[in-house]
């Protein structure tokens, strides 16, 4: 909606508490006597001579700029874009990562263990040696999930909330145009 | 009441308000409520639409150190009234005709 048009609404209202209250309301009792805030919303939206108002329309000029810019914006967007999405590749590519060497460390922990077991029947002096190994490993697998579950949901949480808020401004930008 | 009846009867109703003089918001729905629900939320459209018709003049006056907005009624206002008036005389026809249909109805 047009700001003169908002600024008439509000001037209208704001009038009609201004006569309530000259006529021995309260400010609380003129306010009161209104309708509530989504009625008065759903009548301005619903009357047909906003309808029009409502919708944006883009301007020639605009239209004829976008058009002339083209090769100007669109390779930017795209890089813009790239950018983006190479970033949140690189970042999970950490977590995927940092996960294959937890697998790495569980596997290696169990092979020992089971190697262990092997190279004790056949009497091999380095079996304490397999065994001591993997539990190590194992404990390190253990040790490291933890922390990585943690990071991976807290990276999961922000990378939400930057979506929602690049979503949130644009939906702004074009509510205030409204 | 009927939504479109309603505010048929409405437009009617906010012009023949001003007949005596000019008028304001709050005066309108003052005036008006005995007689048919209003609310500010009904008026303002209404009065937009009264404007754009032609059918009333804005303007604004100081009034106690603000400014108030004021409706007078033009000319095209008042032949509306008065072809309201003139063609209540054919509702009021077809309200005796359904009236006499319900009465054979009922007996």
């Amino acid at each position: 909606m047009m700001w003169t048009e908002r600024e008439k609404y509000i001037a209208f209202y704001r009038e009609m508490i201004d006569d309530r209250i000259e006529d021995g309301s309260s400010e609380q009792e003129a306010v009161a006597s209104l309708e509530d805030v989504l009625t008065i919303s759903n009548a301005i939206l619903s009357d047909p001579e906003n309808k029009d108002k409502l919708k944006v329309k883009p301007s020639a000029l605009t239209i004829t700029l976008l058009i002339l810019g083209f090769p100007l914006w669109f390779p930017l967007l795209v890089t813009a874009a790239v950018l983006i999405l190479s970033l949140y590749i690189v970042i999970w590519s950490l977590i995927i990562v940092i996960f294959s060497v937890i697998l790495t460390f569980a596997v290696g922990g169990i092979v020992g263990c089971v190697t262990f077991a092997v190279k004790l029947f056949s009497g091999s002096a380095s079996a304490i040696f397999v065994l001591g190994a993997g539990f190590i490993l194992l404990a390190l697998s253990i040790l490291l999930l933890f922390p990585a579950l943690l990071a991976t949901k807290y990276l999961a949480s922000l990378t939400v909330r930057i979506w929602k808020g690049i979503f949130s401004r644009i939906l702004k930008k074009a509510g205030n145009r409204v | 009441m009927d939504a479109q009846l309603k505010r048929g009867l409405l437009d009617i109703c906010i012009l023949s308000a001003m007949q005596n003089g000019d008028s304001y918001g709050y005066k309108l729905i003052k005036d008006i409520s005995p007689y048919i629900d209003i609310s500010e939320s009904t008026l303002y459209p209404i009065l937009k639409r009264l404007e754009l018709a032609g059918c009333v003049t804005v303007y604004s006056r100081e009034h106690n150190s603000r400014l108030r907005k004021y409706y007078r009624l033009t000319e095209a206002g008042r032949q509306k009234i008065r072809e309201f008036l003139h063609d209540w005389e054919s509702v009021m026809r077809v309200y005796k005709y359904i009236e006499e249909g319900c009465s054979v109805d009922t007996e």
